[in-house]
């Protein structure tokens, strides 16, 4: 099963296929869009009014209610607006996720399955030991499962958070937003290897960040790798100094390195025995519709590169060739 | 007691940790040079040990690389009979690597003996141990330039300098080794 990604091809399925569906979504787009402008500016409106002059609210009198019941009721006509126009937009939501990104997940992956509504296991993400912070909350949505080169792997956004306190003291902490990758590793290794994208030494240069990263326990053993500027970028752990450098060959970090410049974003790789993890951090949604502007050729193409970027991490790493499978 | 001599007394205890430190920290990366040395030597070793399989599975085909055969099988029992720490094992190793590279150039010319399953589980058991070899003498190698490294540096070279250690050598690839590299598949 192949990836198809390329421009041409992209450029026809939204000529004949999405810009169709896409004309056809555009008045419920519009209508949303003016709902949507204005519950945000009577909102506006009355944040600016009670903070310039919160008695302005109680001065009014209206159809002889008391001030305090007129605006309670108002609010609550608001809200139940608000829930409408919730409600409205989820199903518009849901139909451009299975109309549009369906189609375009579905063109450019044949044979993949996409779940709106699903994500990445949790035991995944933990296994990955990426983040040392627990989480406590952990959603995700876009869930795409694919076979391709017959490795088996999934993605989807992830995100995760620990929150901590209540009430006035509530304070929340993403711990990460971003894609989350999942791949079936034919392998064999017997231990983890960690690659993280290398904070210590840019924050406090090479040599004392290698000596903190030497000294950190809550990690494996650190694995210090002769290519300088793969060293400059990443962090490398693992409990067997041969094995991480068996995976790390001289070509694959030149590999990694290059993908890492191309897609823009810090990446973060896991290999553990039968496992390939990869995060990446990134803050735009990119399976969400565009309710301002529309949805136009270049945030489908965008959608088309941010699933080539991920997959394509199956060809950097030549997973399917080794001869262990 | 003064304040001159609480100072003096303070510095020279933490010189004596920081010494302790710098000391135990030289130790630790001597030890691990000898742990990736231990580790490519059991790899040479599996190395070793694979040699007179694949000298029999290969000898029916190929009989116009007997000579081949024949010094692989010589360098293997120069390169077991040899002191590990020697200065020659590295040569031989080189050597063998080279000629069995040249036996799985050769095998391309024997259709036959390609399909043979035994040979290719050989093979591919050789791969593996190749791919050891070379990921235990980049540890070592890793191992070593730290080492040298805090040789060099201050303070950690006034104590390597005190505890007689010395510079060690880092394992260069052979030049054949060198040659193949394949640039277009780098870039």
């Amino acid at each position: 099963v192949s990836i198809n990604y390329d421009k041409n091809f992209i450029k026809k399925l939204f000529r004949t296929k999405l810009k169709k569906k896409l004309a056809a979504m555009e008045s419920e787009r519009k209508a949303l869009k003016n709902k949507g402008g204005v519950f945000a500016l009577t909102a506006i409106c009355a944040l600016i009014m009670a903070i310039v002059n919160p008695n302005l609210f109680f001065s009014l009198n209206f159809a002889n209610l008391d001030p305090q019941d007129f605006f309670v009721l108002i609010g609550l006509i608001w809200v139940a607006l608000f829930i409408y126009f919730m409600v409205q937009y989820n199903k518009y939501r849901k139909k451009f996720k299975h109309q549009i990104i369906k189609e375009v997940i579905q063109a450019v992956l044949p044979g993949s399955t996409y779940t709106p509504d699903g994500y990445v296991p949790r035991s995944d993400y933990q296994k990955s030991s990426f983040f040392l912070t627990s989480e406590n909350r952990f959603g995700g949505e876009d869930l795409i499962t694919h076979q391709y080169k017959g490795i088996n792997y999934q993605f989807s956004e992830l995100t995760t958070k620990k929150v901590t306190g209540s009430g006035k003291n509530k304070s929340t902490k993403i711990i990460f937003r971003g894609i989350f990758l999942t791949c079936e590793l034919p392998y064999k290794i017997k231990y983890r290897t960690l690659i993280l994208p290398d904070l210590g030494e840019k924050m406090f240069g090479r040599m004392i960040g290698k000596f903190f990263q030497s000294k950190n326990i809550t990690r494996d053993e650190l694995v210090k790798l002769e290519d300088v500027d793969f060293e400059k970028n990443f962090v490398v752990y693992s409990k067997d100094q041969i094995e991480a450098r068996k995976i790390l060959t001289p070509r694959m970090m030149a590999k990694i390195l290059d993908y890492d410049k191309k897609t823009n974003h810090t990446i973060h790789l896991c290999f553990e025995p039968g496992k390939l993890y990869m995060a990446i951090p990134m803050r735009k949604n990119y399976f969400e519709p565009n309710l301002t502007s529309g949805i136009k050729y270049k945030d489908i193409r965008d959608v088309c590169d941010i699933i080539h970027t991920i997959t394509s991490i199956i060809d950097v790493l030549e997973i399917e060739n080794t001869p262990e499978k | 007691m003064s304040p001159i001599i609480i100072i003096i007394a303070a510095l020279v205890a933490f010189s004596f940790l920081v010494f302790i430190f710098i000391f135990n920290s030289i130790k630790g990366k001597r030890n691990e040079i000898e742990n990736a040395t231990g580790g490519i030597d059991t790899y040479l070793k599996q190395r070793y040990d694979l040699i007179p399989n694949l000298v029999q599975a290969v000898k029916k085909y190929m009989e116009h690389e007997k000579s081949l055969l024949e010094n692989v099988t010589k360098l293997r029992t120069q390169a077991m009979s040899a002191n590990p720490k020697s200065d020659d094992i590295a040569q031989i190793n080189n050597e063998i690597s080279k000629m069995l590279g040249g036996i799985m150039v050769s095998v391309e010319n024997y259709p036959d003996l390609k399909s043979n399953t035994n040979f290719i589980d050989l093979q591919k058991t050789l791969k593996e141990v190749e791919e050891n070899i070379a990921a235990s003498r980049r540890y070592y190698n890793s191992a070593v330039t730290d080492f040298n490294n805090s040789l060099d540096m201050f303070p950690s070279n006034i104590v390597a300098a005190m505890m007689g250690m010395k510079r060690r050598a880092v394992f260069e690839a052979p030049e054949h080794e060198k040659k193949n590299v394949n640039l277009k598949e780098l870039f």
